[in-house]
């Protein structure tokens, strides 16, 4: 081999090594719901949520298994499940997107940043574009997201039933906090 | 006699009424199953994880939503947002485990060690192949079984 492909190949290697130093990521991330009800308020969390965030580009990427919402009362994860989500049939939640103000988030530096997310988020078949207001929060050199945003069950095509529809909000409010603990 | 009657049905109707109400208040309240008295499926880290790798649509229909019981090599042990104990189980694909989510915090637990754990499969995550990100395959309500 000559000396130039050592160099290029070796330039190559520190570029994808580079790049992937880049990628942070988690596999056990909490996303919570809360919807107001009349007879009682409805509230899940899931702590298995997937999330990989770019910290040069911005890029981010949330899957969410909707089985892992976990609710204190049997009967309410049964409805969510089987009425609702139809989580057989549609298991997982997913959100593309990309922080848009990323450059502003020094990733070496303790903070709170006020960042913008927007993307696409898939949930029971259907996708929409979503856009919130978020905060990168680093301390000690790993990033936690954090967002709080509305979303329409019309939106998803999740119907409620005509019996409980004075019962059940027509909106749910998603709490995202993300630790980005791992690095590829 | 007829006034007997109609006290009978009256009381008849009051304890149905009554039952109803009690099944459905019971129903309303239920708490989550009891994993650690519930039946189990028995089976190895790997070979669960290999079910889900090699054909997740089948692997969802046999184990997604069921209560099994995961024998494995403790990976990685940690905690998620909410202090929740993390324990990651070994499997035979590099980078994938058994993440499950403890319902109880284990002490004296170490890496290394072949253990079993009991709870509920929720499936496979995402993998990521630009990334070279393997999916882990989740238990939620898992608890330790001596």
């Amino acid at each position: 081999m000559t000396t130039k492909k050592i160099i290029a190949t070796l330039a190559v290697t520190i570029l994808v090594i580079a790049a992937h130093a880049q990628k942070v990521y988690t596999k056990n991330g909490n996303i919570s719901f809360f919807s107001k009800a009349p007879l009682e308020n409805i509230t899940a969390d899931n702590n298995q949520v997937m999330s990989v965030l770019n910290q040069q580009t911005g890029e981010m990427q949330f899957s969410v298994i909707i089985k892992s919402f976990k609710f204190k009362k049997a009967l309410m994860e049964e409805h969510f499940n089987e009425n609702y989500l139809e989580s057989n049939l549609f298991p997982k939640a997913v959100f593309k997107g990309a922080v848009s103000d990323i450059s502003k988030v020094k990733f070496t530096t303790d903070g709170i940043y006020n960042v913008m997310v927007s993307g696409d988020l898939t949930m029971h078949g259907v996708t929409n574009k979503v856009s919130t207001a978020g905060t990168l929060t680093i301390k000690n050199g790993v990033a936690l997201g954090s967002s709080k945003f509305i979303v329409k069950l019309a939106d998803y095509n999740i119907a409620i039933p005509k019996l409980v529809k004075d019962n059940i909000s027509e909106t749910i409010e998603i709490t995202v906090n993300c630790e980005y603990n791992q690095k590829l | 006699m007829k006034s007997n009657r109609k006290k009978i049905f009256i009381l008849t109707l009051a304890i149905v009424l009554v039952a109803t109400g009690a099944v459905g208040f019971y129903l309303f309240n239920k708490g989550p199953v009891n994993i650690k008295k519930a039946k189990a499926v028995h089976i190895d880290a790997s070979v669960l994880y290999k079910a889900f790798e090699t054909d997740s649509a089948t692997a969802n229909k046999k184990f997604n939503g069921k209560i099994l019981q995961v024998k494995g090599t403790i990976k990685e042990i940690s905690s998620n947002q909410q202090n929740q104990q993390v324990i990651l189980l070994s499997t035979t694909a590099e980078g994938a485990s058994i993440n499950s989510t403890m319902e109880e915090n284990i002490k004296a637990l170490q890496t290394g060690k072949t253990i079993m754990l009991k709870g509920i499969c929720n499936g496979i995550g995402e993998s990521d192949e630009d990334l070279g990100l393997k999916a882990d395959v989740y238990l939620t309500r898992a608890y330790h079984i001596e």
